[in-house]
């Protein structure tokens, strides 16, 4: 369908990106506070397991996607029918982004703009990104990356001041129950979202260095995650609980000689493109996934309508972010571990009892 | 409001129907007129004031339901 290839390290860094994404500007487990940059690892661990299990099936299957295989283990109809269930999970995890960040505008800087000023030129860039395809993605991805790693790094240097050592106390306040619960909604979201990433894998030239590079981009994004999560406790103390993007909220903090004052623009505009990243992977994933399950010989037509479709979505997603933080807290964390835990164990073990794949299944 | 809609979405069509009609692909337009369709439907819907639920509003009532059943208060 797309001759497109990317490397292993275009991957990993894609993985980064996506896995940064929204949870950047809206983490989950904040009542977790200032333990959170330290429970990251834990769900980093689990995430990693998580998609150890899901990458099995990449490994049993080289060469196909998740779609392709659904069909090879469950036949054409209920391969169909799980494949239709996933298009739905990768549609409401972009139209979710883009409505994160189309909140984070709101509530920030653009306070007197409609939703749709904001919503269509950035689904417009995503279909004209999403035409060109994975290799253009991949690429463009490796600077907006390198920006958001040096971002964090220089934002080290600039909370220097401001950093009060004492708002990381006290370490671990919470009961290991708590604890294991926040972390395994950090390892479904936004680790677990890694399973989108098996639409992506057939198109990387060397399939052997898959898992190393998704592994990788993993940790690389735990370690960015935890490390803003690190300077904003420090920074904003006790009252970034209470605050809904507390991330973003410490930068307007930051005052170096009162020459370099009120600098939240610049992560916010950063942090846009780690979310634009992961929007045009899910409307990528949605465009051939779709184009998969029709037999198209080219998914390129279909992204605009399914560009529309996010357009729609992120306008539906939520009434209000109370709301979006209740999805959160009650839901988020068992329906990502459907769609990335029980559903491809459930293809595993049915692929084993089947004695899946035969021979001439697989290249 | 509704004739601008109209509008834009026949643009999109004709953005990209000439194309595949010029290639042969038969299946690649109907699916994608299929999709427009819809979208032009739903935003139709949304345009004339129709309230459309939010979907995250509908998968917390959807597991309130679920905590009912498999975990009944006193």
């Amino acid at each position: 369908m797309e001759q497109g290839k990317i490397s292993a390290g275009e991957l990993a860094l894609l993985v980064m990106s996506f896995t940064i994404g929204s949870w950047v500007v809206l983490p989950t487990g904040i009542q977790a506070w200032q333990n959170l940059w330290l429970i990251i690892f834990l769900g980093l661990g689990e995430g990693l397991l998580l998609i150890y299990f899901d990458l099995a099936l990449f490994r049993r299957f080289p060469g196909k996607t998740l779609f392709e295989i659904h069909e090879l283990v469950y036949g054409p109809f209920v391969g169909k029918l799980f494949s239709l269930c996933f298009l739905w999970f990768f549609l409401q995890m972009g139209g979710g982004t883009l409505g994160i960040f189309v909140t984070l505008l709101k509530t920030t800087v653009f306070t007197a703009t409609p939703d749709l000023a904001l919503l269509i030129p950035w689904v417009l860039i995503l279909v004209y990104g999403c035409r060109q395809g994975i290799e253009v993605i991949a690429r463009s991805n490796q600077l907006l990356i390198m920006g958001t790693v040096g971002l964090v790094l220089i934002s080290i240097l600039l909370v220097l001041n401001i950093f009060n050592p004492e708002n990381l106390l006290p370490f671990f306040n919470l009961s290991f129950a708590e604890m294991l619960w926040i972390s395994i909604g950090i390892a479904a979201f936004p680790f677990g979202q890694n399973i989108l990433f098996l639409m992506i894998l057939p198109r990387v030239n060397r399939w052997q260095k898959v898992t190393g590079a998704v592994c990788k981009g993993m940790i690389g994004a735990g370690l960015v995650l935890s490390t803003i999560q690190f300077l904003a406790v420090g920074v904003v103390g006790k009252a970034g609980q209470i605050l809904v993007f507390p991330t973003f909220e410490f930068y307007r903090l930051i005052n170096i000689g009162r020459v370099l004052t009120r600098l939240e623009l610049i992560p916010l505009l950063n942090f846009l493109t780690m979310g634009f990243v992961k929007v045009i992977l899910c409307l990528y994933a949605l465009a051939v996934g779709t184009a998969h399950l029709f037999n198209l010989r080219t998914y390129r037509p279909l992204v605009i309508p399914l560009g529309l479709f996010l357009l729609l979505v992120a306008g539906r997603i939520y009434p209000d972010i109370s709301e979006h933080i209740r999805y959160i807290q009650k839901v988020q964390t068992f329906l990502v571990l459907f769609f990335a835990l029980l559903l491809p164990l459930v293809t595993l073990g049915v692929a084993f009892l089947r004695r899946l794949p035969r021979k001439g299944m697989t290249p | 409001m509704i004739f601008l809609l109209l509008f834009v979405f026949l643009l999109l069509f004709l953005w990209e129907a000439p194309g595949l009609v010029a290639k042969e692909y038969w299946r690649e337009l109907a699916v994608f007129t299929i999709l427009l369709l819809a979208g032009l439907v739903i935003s139709l819907l949304l345009v004339s004031g129709m309230e459309l639920p939010y979907i995250e509003s509908l998968w917390l009532q959807l597991f309130a339901r679920l905590e009912k059943v498999f975990a009944p208060g006193p």
